[in-house]
């Protein structure tokens, strides 16, 4: 059984499976487990959701591989403005919503997500959606402090992060 | 400065895995398609209600779908965004291949290239025309690794023309070449 993770912990890797030429995914690993959030993600749903979780998983190789992070295929502004917390598109007939941060076209990180329950008209109203969506906001604000101390550097490419990659609640503050 | 950690998952293989190459390959097109889309749009200075409008349409959501790379378009959709947006999104036209030979300098290129598409791969030098052939003709042109030749050097270069042609056709063929040849502005 998967236990909820709490609090801004985490480590950015990049998932070499997805990633390519266009862009590169990145995924977060919260210290003591022993997958990534989007590999979490995947567990969570693979019983009920699997051909989406299947559609999700080849629209984001394709995004890495062949056609980069174009804004359109994310359905953006899930998080407050500026932040670049978004969701990757998911129809008003299909259950599941995957969060991610967006920079650009050429970099994305994977959080989590779960069943669009029909009944809701905010998030907030879903504990799990909550807590996946708050967890990404608060580590975009993370890495956005990094990038202006210059901890955080985009790479010459543009496709990878370089710097300190490693988040804990002490840091930063 | 650390580079990020590389980190393969298994979990993500076997999803991968369980997709056959059929439907990897739809899922790829359906967003090259609205990629495609999404392109010919803003080439036009359009956004997407600009769109909307163009096919009679109100609902914005519609336009988020067909972008989102997720939809499965009808053919008469897809005929319908080609007219309004002026791009060719469905290729009914069967291009025969044929085999070109350029003879020029001390070089001779040899390729097989689809009718009206471009055989060389640098700046556009001139565009020749004959019957339903449409060459464009470019300056730095680099065939089997030879150094780049000068603009005026090639003009005289040309002689020959389809191999599938005889001999008659292939020197008719060049001499219409030579003869059309229009360097552009």
């Amino acid at each position: 059984m998967l236990q909820p993770y709490r609090g801004m912990k985490g480590k950015l890797v990049k998932l070499v499976n997805l990633s390519g030429s266009k862009a590169s995914i990145y995924s977060v690993i919260i210290p003591g487990e022993s997958v990534t959030l989007y590999e979490r993600f995947i567990q969570e749903n693979a019983s009920s959701f699997k051909s989406e979780l299947k559609d999700i998983n080849d629209r984001l190789k394709a995004i890495g591989k062949t056609v980069g992070a174009r804004e359109q295929y994310f359905k953006l502004d899930e998080g407050i403005p500026g932040d670049g917390v978004c969701a990757l598109y998911d129809d008003p007939d299909k259950r599941l919503r995957l969060y991610c941060i967006r920079y650009g076209t050429q970099l994305v990180i994977l959080g989590g997500g779960g069943p669009k329950p029909k009944c809701i008209r905010a998030l907030q109203e879903d504990p799990k959606l909550t807590e996946e969506n708050y967890y990404l906001r608060e580590l975009s604000d993370k890495i956005t402090e990094r990038l202006k101390e210059k901890d955080i550097l985009f790479s010459k490419s543009g496709l990878d992060f370089e710097g300190d990659l490693e988040f804990n609640d002490e840091d930063d503050e | 400065m650390n580079n990020s950690e590389i980190y393969k998952s298994s979990i993500i293989d076997d999803l991968l895995g369980s997709t056959t190459s059929e439907e990897s390959e739809k899922i790829e097109k359906r967003m090259l398609l609205a990629a495609k889309i999404d392109d010919a749009i803003k080439a036009k200075g359009w956004k997407n209600k600009d769109l909307l409008k163009a096919l009679n349409k109100d609902n914005p959501s519609v336009v988020t779908k067909w972008l989102s790379g997720t939809h499965n378009f009808t053919i008469d959709t897809l005929f319908d965004l080609e007219r309004v947006l002026e791009v060719n999104l469905v290729n009914l036209e069967e291009k025969p291949k044929r085999t070109i030979a350029v003879s020029y300098l001390h070089m001779e290129v040899t390729r097989t290239v689809p009718v009206m598409e471009p055989i060389f791969q640098e700046t556009i030098l001139g565009i020749c025309k004959s019957g339903d052939v449409s060459i464009r003709l470019k300056q730095k042109v680099t065939p089997l690794g030879q150094e780049p030749i000068k603009s005026t050097e090639f003009w005289s270069c040309i002689s020959s023309g389809w191999l599938d042609h005889s001999k008659t056709e292939q020197k008719r063929f060049s001499k219409n070449i030579e003869s059309q040849l229009v360097p552009l502005a």
